[in-house]
């Protein structure tokens, strides 16, 4: 039921994208947990168009991260589950990406630097996550989406001021 | 640069509407200007002002089931809606740079409509009353509208879109917080 929920969310957010790849060009849609994308080889990368990857761990984290920015054709990365908390500018971010979901996981303002360190124009999908107390200063970034998420009131505001966004489903709360 | 605004949001939500057209080979070859739908019948040209509505006859415009609707004035607000009410297969409506601020809760809205898009024109609290009474699931899209100091109602399950408006800040902040799903772009909120 996530799986879909998150598929119809990314799909819905393309059109707001535009077209990432052309028709002609092969693009390839992989899915790997932290682990297993160390182990494969780089050859079987090259055409990736589309990387979902699923639950890495912080102890992963530099040596995917340094994985994913070698992939040439990367346009679309799915974090699902993963742990951000620690990843902040000081890490790579690939040049091509278009859009970047992030899906459940330990989220930080040390991952909002990370995500402003992304190419102009990127869309970015926040599902399922408590995004409370994060201050998303994105200049780059060019929408942005929430669906069911844990989001303070106060928030909204500042988000609709500074991006294009769209909330889907989402908790509100007061500030205390 | 209101009306690029206007022109790039209209070809936005022409674009899953539009049904390609059919190969030149498979249509008939003695009616080459017309574009056809699946059924293959002519496809309605969905563009109107009050005048050119008002000049078709009903059984022209019968299978109409997307309409863009330029430039309503006041005057004709009553002959013109009491028109759209007559297209049973209505279900996307368009109103560029119309004048609906005189629409309120009493005047009927076509029923089958599940897209609404208002772009530019006025708009005030009695529209806004008129259009909270779409059923659930219904997608309504403003468009360069100035909105500030207004409050929406609309049912919880609307889909809502706002393009390049002016809203209040709580306005705003209360819609998200009782909509299913809302979506801003470029808009400024005011305090």
């Amino acid at each position: 039921m996530r799986l879909k929920t998150l598929f119809c969310f990314l799909i819905l957010l393309l059109p707001a994208i535009g077209p990432v790849a052309n028709a002609d060009e092969r693009m390839d849609e992989l899915n790997y947990s932290g682990e297993d994308f160390l182990q494969v080889p780089k050859g079987d990368l090259e055409s990736c168009g589309t990387l979902e990857l699923d639950g890495f761990k912080e102890k992963e984290r530099s040596a995917v991260l340094r994985r994913v920015t070698e992939l040439p054709k990367l346009t679309v990365l799915n974090l699902t589950g993963c742990d951000l908390s620690l990843t902040d500018e000081k890490d790579p971010v690939p040049t091509k990406v278009k859009v970047v979901m992030i899906a459940g996981g330990k989220l930080s303002q040390k991952t909002i630097r990370w995500l402003s360190k992304f190419p102009t124009g990127t869309g970015i999908a926040f599902a399922e996550c408590d995004v409370r107390r994060l201050e998303f200063d994105l200049p780059n970034v060019h929408f942005l989406a929430f669906e069911h998420c844990e989001v303070l009131k106060s928030q909204i505001p500042k988000l609709v001021q500074k991006h294009d966004v769209r909330f889907t489903e989402n908790t509100f709360h007061d500030d205390k | 640069m209101r009306y690029k605004i206007l022109l790039a949001l209209l070809g936005i939500l022409t674009i899953p509407h539009t049904v390609p057209a059919k190969p030149a080979e498979t249509r008939p070859s003695t009616i080459p200007a017309f574009t056809w739908d699946e059924s293959n019948e002519p496809k309605i040209d969905p563009f109107f002002t009050p005048a050119s509505l008002l000049k078709c006859s009903l059984d022209e415009i019968r299978k109409c089931k997307t309409m863009v609707l330029w430039g309503l004035k006041e005057k004709d607000r009553r002959a013109v809606f009491a028109r759209i009410q007559q297209l049973p297969e209505l279900s996307e409506l368009q109103l560029f740079g119309c004048d609906l601020s005189q629409l309120d809760q009493s005047d009927p809205l076509p029923a089958k409509v599940k897209t609404f898009v208002i772009a530019g024109g006025k708009v005030c609290q009695s529209t806004l009353r008129w259009l909270s009474k779409v059923p659930g699931e219904t997608k309504v899209t403003f468009g360069g509208c100035d909105l500030r100091g207004m409050k929406f109602n609309f049912p919880e399950r609307t889909w809502l879109k706002f393009d390049s408006c002016e809203l209040s800040a709580p306005a705003a902040t209360e819609l998200v917080t009782r909509s299913e799903q809302v979506i801003f772009l470029q808009c400024t909120l005011s305090d």
